[in-house]
């Protein structure tokens, strides 16, 4: 098979949650004298966005994603493994990401998380119940380009608004972006708090953080 | 909304007004004047139909001057079935208050004692009672009401104090409310404290649901309302207790002032919003209650109508989303007693797990969502006159039969049908254990056809409906039906996992609720909504919380039990649980993902034939 044969079966292996598949399509790749943003782009981002496709029309539901993002892991950390020196992967933009204050409540930050990295953002997880002054430590230490913020429960919701106002305080505001999701909110509080953008799921999350950094 | 609130009109909401629920759909009549561009949340809820009829959401929309508003069927909340039967476990007659007749010698110049002493000393005298304090209302008015007796009373006694003295004999009228006041739901029982007898039951929606569906949502409304909100939810959920009392006193022919005693259960959450505490914290993690134990407090400082002196009691919690309900739930399942390992599952919006027996009991609580009360179900609706309570579907033909509550045309789908709705499915081959709708039976039934929100398969014909439209299951309704099931399962299996308890150890599952007693033991368990116990072994005790605030009004020794067991229980945090991830989404599969936990299911699926 030809590399680009290779990289449309190692796609289709993903979306048909074909383990087996994925992993001795990855092998055969490693084989190849292969570029890894070719690979990423065209096998595993593009899996990822169809895999989107069907968790919007619901034929995918949760369970389907998280055994589409584990193969997805395995097969890009074995990339990773063996890539030669001087080839990297090309980074989209640095996101710190969390459950905010008071909030234990971490499954579809944890999905955004991993989709982040799939998708070649450098992420920085802070997990769950993360006081806001932590958040803004973080973003300024690594100089993030974008907070990310999930509430589930609308108790927590001011949290993501506590981050914007310290972050306002430090005269960070203009330089970091402020994306939010979670059960609670809505593109309303997402106006009402002045955040940059709120998304419903995963993958509103991944295309407000590809459109903030201008890549496609 | 606020409109329909300040009107009395109960619009039915869940998100407490933040445009995200969508059940809030009116019509806006003539040519009214309403102000606000429909906004993106608000079009994401309506088709285009709806949008050309002028439905709004009440809650994002604006009245101009005068408007006329017509709110339909399905956005009402509805006059309901309210369950509030639970099993009796009767106890013994012990009530923390009791009346005594008394009758003293007129005071004279050669006996000049002090009205107090005087009562007191003929207390003593005649039932051997210890030296009583004097309640500072009793007391203002002694000299008054002991001449206008002519010496003859009954002193009510609660504990060591006298709480009331009423002129002449009224020993044989001493009453006590028990009351379960849930997120949704208040119930309350009449007791005649002398025999246990319940002697009146009345039921009323918690009016704090204009404020918020969930609890979450109301203690947000707190935080953006402060201390106003706190007055304003409690004295909704206290003007619903009042008129329950009022009900039940009427049907039982008793005066609100003969009522000596209330005793109250509830989740964390609205004890603290009927009591009047500030409630952030309980909602904020690590979701610390304000304190556990159980709290006396006079039914007059919270206005309830009740006698002036009587006492109030709320029982012990556990913890922050383990409450007073969950208390009487373990006391009137006796699980505390058992030699043998019991579950409990109290289902509701928040569904509490016990598990344990006399060595040990823990207890979780999981985020079930409303799902299985109707809400965020397409044609999901309360167990209300016309909503289908039993569906079942022809394996053959795909024909459905289905009863409603009062044999009325339906209007909607109420939580035991939404558990009949995917075991049939799933007996039938309409779906696949991860809940998609196979396809291919399109070909074999039109039934199952693709809709403006994904597919569907039709469950009354608009012919058939009061509504004139196709009643329908969504795949959407699924996946919410599987985010309810599956955290019920998460939170069960857990804790089975956590204390070494496998299916077979389990004794007895009891399972409480709402729709307790209406749902199918057999389906539910063929969508995982539960471990796979066998049948025989699972009891449904209805409003088991109901059950132990009518025992723990009655006795003593009750009360006291009920503060061992919210200091013995254990709370588990299900939530910060290492595999609560996986756990739930394994859960989320019908009946689970691995189905060596399912093998009586999968061996009647496999009859069914279904190839799993």
């Amino acid at each position: 098979m030809s590399i680009d044969e290779l990289i449309i079966t190692l796609k289709d292996a993903i979306v048909g949650l074909d383990e087996d598949l994925a992993e001795k399509t990855t092998e055969e790749i490693i084989a190849t004298n292969f570029d890894i943003n070719e690979i990423i782009e065209k096998g595993i981002t593009e899996a990822a966005r169809i895999i989107g496709e069907k968790f919007e029309s619901m034929e995918y539901f949760l369970g389907e994603l998280l055994i589409a993002e584990e193969i997805i892991t395995k097969s890009l950390n074995r990339f990773i493994f063996v890539l030669p020196a001087g080839d990297r992967i090309e980074k989209k933009g640095t996101v710190v990401i969390a459950t905010v204050y008071g909030d234990i409540h971490d499954i579809g930050k944890n999905l955004l998380s991993q989709m982040l990295k799939i998708h070649g953002f450098e992420v920085h997880d802070l997990g769950r119940d993360v006081p806001s002054i932590q958040v803004v430590n973080k973003a300024m230490e690594t100089g993030a380009d974008i907070i990310a913020l999930s509430s589930l429960m609308s108790t927590t919701m001011p949290s993501q608004k506590e981050v914007i106002e310290m972050l306002t305080e430090f005269g960070n505001r203009e330089k970091i972006k402020i994306i939010i999701g979670g059960g609670s909110t809505s593109p309303e509080w997402n106006e009402s708090i002045e955040a940059d953008g709120w998304g419903e799921t995963v993958w509103d999350g991944v295309a407000m953080a590809k459109a903030i950094m201008g890549v496609e | 909304m606020e409109a329909a609130q300040a009107l009395g009109v109960d619009i039915s909401t869940l998100c407490a007004g933040k445009g995200t629920c969508g059940k809030c759909k009116i019509r806006v009549m003539g040519e009214a004047t309403t102000r606000l561009e429909r906004t993106e949340s608000e079009m994401k809820h309506l088709s285009e139909d709806e949008v050309q009829a002028g439905i709004r959401l009440a809650c994002l929309t604006r009245l101009g001057e005068s408007t006329v508003i017509y709110v339909p069927l399905r956005s009402r909340v509805g006059s309901q079935r309210l369950q509030t039967e639970g099993l009796d476990v009767p106890v013994e007659p012990s009530p923390l208050v009791r009346k005594y007749r008394v009758t003293m010698p007129k005071p004279q110049l050669q006996d000049s004692r002090a009205d107090e002493d005087r009562l007191l000393a003929a207390l003593t005298e005649q039932y051997g009672l210890p030296e009583l304090g004097v309640d500072f209302d009793v007391y203002r008015n002694l000299p008054v009401t002991l001449r206008e007796a002519d010496w003859e009373a009954t002193a009510v006694v609660w504990g060591n104090r006298i709480i009331a003295l009423e002129p002449g004999d009224t020993s044989d009228r001493c009453y006590g409310l028990a009351v379960d006041v849930g997120t949704t739901k208040i119930a309350g029982f009449l007791l005649d404290l002398r025999s246990g007898a319940v002697v009146g039951v009345a039921a009323r929606m918690n009016p704090q649901i204009p404020f918020g569906e969930d609890i979450m949502s109301r203690v947000t409304r707190v935080m953006m309302g402060g201390w106003d909100a706190v007055n304003e939810l409690q004295g909704a959920v206290i003007s619903g207790v009042n008129e329950i009392i009022e009900e039940c006193c009427e049907k039982a022919d008793v005066k609100p002032e003969e009522i000596y005693e209330l005793n109250f259960v509830g989740n964390t959450v609205m004890q603290l919003l009927f009591l009047g505490v500030w409630p952030r914290h309980v909602a904020f993690a690590p979701y610390t209650p304000a304190g556990r134990r159980g709290v006396d407090v006079k039914a007059s400082t919270l206005g309830l109508r009740a006698n002036p002196g009587a006492n109030a009691h709320h029982l012990p919690v556990i913890g922050g989303f383990v409450g007073a309900d969950n208390v009487a739930v373990v006391l009137a399942s006796k699980m505390l007693e058992s030699d043998e390992m019991v579950m409990a599952i109290d289902v509701g919006t928040n569904t509490e797990i016990d598990l344990g027996n006399k060595d040990l009991v823990m207890a979780d609580s999981c985020a079930s969502g409303p799902a299985f009360e109707g809400m965020e179900i397409k044609f999901g609706m309360r167990a209300t006159t016309g909503s289908i309570e039993k569906i079942s579907i022809d394996p053959d033909t795909f024909d459905v039969y289905y009863r409603t509550i009062g044999d009325a045309s339906p209007i909607g789908i109420c939580g035991s049908g939404l558990v009949d709705a995917p075991a049939e499915f799933l007996k039938t081959g309409l779906i696949m254990p991860r809940g998609n709708f196979v396809t291919e039976m399109t070909e074999r039934t039109d039934r199952l056809r693709k809709g403006l929100n994904g597919w569907e398969f039709v469950i009354a014909w608009k012919k058939e409906t009061e509504i004139d439209t196709d009643i329908v299951i969504t795949l959407g309704d699924i996946r919410e039906l599987q985010k309810a099931k599956g955290a019920i399962h998460t939170g069960a299996d857990l804790l089975m996992q956590r204390m070494g308890v496998t299916d077979e150890s389990i004794s007895k599952l009891v399972v409480a609720g709402a729709f307790g007693n209406y749902i199918d033991p057999e389906n539910a368990r063929i969508i995982g909504m539960y471990p796979e116990i066998p049948l025989e072994r699972i009891e449904f005790a209805g409003n088991l919380a109901g059950t132990g605030a009518r025992m723990t009004l009655m006795s003593a020794e009750m009360r006291e039990y009920a503060e061992e067991i919210s200091s013995k229980v254990k709370y588990y945090e299900l939530a910060a649980d290492k595999d609560f991830q996986k756990e739930y989404i394994n859960s989320l599969y019908f009946p689970h993902a691995d189905l060596t936990k399912y093998p009586e299911t999968v061996e009647l699926l496999r009859r069914f034939g279904q190839k799993i």
